[in-house]
């Protein structure tokens, strides 16, 4: 529908141009009024702020006067001021605002000044009527008025109002109900009874440090027996009386302090334990044991600490169900220091720990006869304990007498080069070079590195014994029944992907990818799907170009090696009883695994050889040693 | 010849009452009420002793015994008043070469005691 100009008119309300000049007058005024207002309450308040500031000085020296009139050392002349002034702060006080600016001003005062000035100021403040004043306030309808009148009360330690204000202490307004409360509990050292007596109401944490901070300040204080208020139906008034009971050292509550344990609140189950281990409750123990299932992680670790402080061996073999137990790791681990502590050192059976059989280290002359500087470097804590474990054995065999058989094993065993060049440099004793010399080893025949030293590590072990080769031919075979997967890790996964899935999986091969993703995109290019095609042509190409580079890294680094002499490893024969001819030195360059060098191995290869690792760790204790080249070796290569 | 001191205090009450009980006990006492007049009565008269609070307007109580020590070069005596449980500001304050402190609440006639003491160590 169209509605036309002449339409819009006939249907518009009519509004005359007086009413709307009217109107605008109107809210001119009520705009002047406005500002008006605000512009008189600003200067009124900033008026009375100013002549309050004036009246405070003038009464300033005043009050000072009165305080400081020592009747005995006044001279005459100190007298008649002292009286004039008295006639005139009289007079002054007959208006109320000036009672109320003296007021202020002493209350002020009251929070600077200590001692028996303080003393003088507060009992100045009743002498002048002033306290009258504050409790005509306790009887105002408005809350904040109310409060105010406690809050000056208080602090001018009028003790004669703890009657008056007693009655707020159970009052609705919370402000006045705490105000009340700290009002009573400062005013009189029976304060606390009554307010632990009749409180309905929740004590917060803030009011209760508040509390115990007036208490504390309190001087000669003989505090009440908290244990009366610890069966109070307030539970936060029991939480409250047993921190004060712990607080206070009060030992007389014992009995409650155990029934206490049994406190559905958690809360005041916790403060109980605290007291319980605090106060020695021997007695408490089996308390504690009967409460521990029922209770939060947070109680648990208070029982167990408890248990710890109360020393009770007995209690070793709770702690020890606790470890079994499917508790939460913060539990068991307590329950393990707890029983630590109890046992320290003893009887602790450690997970992770290797078995290390003394006798059976002592009787191989292992560490006696290998020439090879060994540097073992602990990952862990335990790891730190085992290896001060084998220092503590190779000081004891150095003892023995040691048989160098180092010559035997090299002359014996029959080491056959391969088609495999291994080149062993005669470093210097150096580290630097010698980690390049084991980089540039484990570069050229990564893969066979580990099966190899295995088996060399066998025989070195056993050393050309009918048992050894026995042994040999066991490891050797575990090593052909590892079967590499040729495939790449990545096809089972591409194999169940949608088209979107496979597209994100291929930017993965690209980051990640070696020869063997190689071989899967190149299978991909014959994929069906078009975009699959193109990515893996792509994908192709940048790993391509990332094996060339890691290519032409190696060669880098195996021309900066001096060749000198050329070992071939991967065949590496075992046929002779002999055993294979190698250097320990050879072995050591073998065995060191960096991590460097780990970073450039395939997936399976890592998996791989950390399967023989800890193989090799179970069997022989070596694999997570790194070795040095020792002099002599290079001595006798060099010769 | 009365001995000068000059009270360093923003806190015009406080200062009113300890001014009346200092110069009770046969001081003449100066007040000023924040650092920026310190600095200012300093260049035109020496007292025998400074009062001063911790915490003042413009210059703290510190930084007045910085420029008393290291400006002026004067080893004229210092008492600190400072708030309880401000201990880190008082230490740093006997570091800076401050004579004595006092912990507010303030007792007039323990200052009276300070004041005798470090005027007489003087």
């Amino acid at each position: 529908m169209i509605i036309n100009n002449v339409t819009y008119l006939t249907i518009a309300p009519k509004i005359g141009v007086g009413f709307l000049w009217i109107l605008a007058i109107i809210f001119a005024v009520i705009t002047a009024l406005y500002i008006a207002i605000t512009f008189y309450t600003k200067s009124n308040l900033t008026f009375k702020l100013q002549r309050k500031k004036i009246k405070k000085r003038e009464l300033g020296p005043i009050v000072s006067e009165f305080l400081f009139f020592d009747e005995e050392t006044a001279t005459l002349e100190d007298k008649n001021n002292y009286i004039r002034l008295k006639i005139k702060i009289r007079q002054m006080l007959k208006n109320k605002r000036n009672r109320k600016v003296l007021s202020e001003v002493l209350v002020e005062l009251s929070q600077d000044l200590s001692g028996e000035t303080l003393k003088q100021l507060h009992s100045l403040y009743v002498n002048l009527g002033l306290d009258k004043d504050a409790l005509e306030k306790l009887k105002s309808w408005r809350w904040y008025t109310i409060s105010q009148g406690v809050l000056e009360l208080t602090q001018m330690q009028v003790t004669d109002s703890y009657k008056k204000i007693t009655k707020f202490v159970n009052g609705s307004r919370g402000v006045l109900r705490k105000q009340s409360v700290i009002a009573i509990v400062s005013l009189k050292d029976e304060g606390i009874n009554y307010f632990l007596d009749t409180t309905q109401y929740k004590i917060s944490e803030w009011q209760q440090l508040k509390l115990l901070e007036i208490l504390q300040n309190k001087k000669n204080y003989d505090p009440p027996r908290f244990k009366n208020w610890l069966f109070s139906k307030n539970t936060d008034t029991v939480l409250f009386a047993l921190r004060l009971v712990k607080y206070y050292n009060q030992s007389d509550a014992n009995d409650s302090i155990i029934q206490l344990i049994r406190h559905k609140n958690n809360l005041i189950r916790q403060v109980a334990i605290q007291c319980v281990s605090e106060f020695n409750l021997v007695i408490a123990r089996a308390s504690l044991k009967k409460v521990f299932h029922s209770s939060t992680n947070d109680s648990k670790l208070l029982i167990i600490e408890a248990l710890e402080n109360l020393g009770f061996k007995e209690d070793v073999q709770f702690l020890n169900t606790i470890e079994d137990r499917n508790e939460v790791f913060a539990v068991k681990n307590k329950a393990l220091a707890a029983i630590n502590s109890l046992l320290p050192e003893n009887d602790l059976e450690l997970e992770g720990l290797e078995n290390i059989d003394t006798q059976e280290i002592l009787a191989k002359p292992t560490k006696a006869i290998n020439p090879l500087e060994v540097t073992i470097t602990p990952r862990t804590e335990v790891e730190k304990d085992v290896t001060s474990a084998i220092d503590q054995l190779i000081a004891n065999t150095e003892e023995l007498p040691v048989q160098d058989d180092t010559e035997e094993v090299t002359e014996t065993i029959d080491f056959t080069l391969g088609d495999t060049d291994v080149i062993v440099e005669d470093v210097p004793l150096d580290d630097i070079k010698h980690l390049e010399f084991i980089e540039f080893l484990e570069s050229k025949k990564e893969s066979i590195a580990i099966d190899n030293v295995n088996a060399l590590y066998s025989s070195l072990e056993k050393n050309k014994t009918e048992e050894g080769v026995a042994e040999l031919k066991k490891v050797e075979d575990a090593s052909k029944t590892i079967i590499f997967n040729s495939q790449s890790v990545f096809k089972s996964l591409y194999d169940v992907c949608d088209t979107e899935a496979k597209l994100i999986l291929l930017d993965e091969i690209a980051a990640l990818g070696d020869q063997k993703e190689l071989q899967l995109v190149t299978d991909l290019l014959e994929a069906p799907e078009l975009e699959i095609k193109k990515k893996a042509a792509i994908v192709k190409e940048i790993i391509e170009a990332k094996l060339q580079l890691r290519k032409e890294k190696e060669n880098a680094v195996s021309l900066d090696v001096n060749t000198t002499n050329t070992v071939e490893l991967s065949d590496v024969t075992y046929n002779d009883i002999s055993g294979p001819k190698i250097t320990p030195s050879t072995i050591a360059v073998l065995v060191s695994k960096t991590a460097l060098d780990k970073e450039l191995l395939s997936l399976e290869f890592c998996f791989l050889e950390e399967g023989l690792m800890d193989k090799a760790e179970d069997e022989l204790n070596y694999f997570d040693i790194n070795f040095k080249l020792s002099e002599e070796f290079y001595k006798k290569k060099h010769n | 010849m009365k001995k000068r001191l000059l009270l360093a205090e923003d806190d015009e009450l406080l200062s009113s009452l300890l001014k009346f009980r200092l110069e009770k006990s046969g001081y003449a006492v100066d007040v000023v009420v924040n650092g920026k007049d310190v600095k200012k009565y300093l260049t035109t008269t020496t007292p025998d002793l400074i009062v001063s609070d911790i915490m003042m307007p413009y210059m703290s109580g510190i930084e007045l015994i910085d420029y008393v020590r290291n400006e002026l070069n004067s080893k004229l005596p210092i008492i600190i008043i400072s708030s309880a449980g401000n201990e880190e500001n008082v230490l740093n304050a006997f570091e800076m070469g401050a004579n004595d402190f006092l912990s507010k609440p303030v007792s007039p006639p323990e200052l009276l005691i300070r004041v005798a003491r470090v005027l007489k160590s003087a």
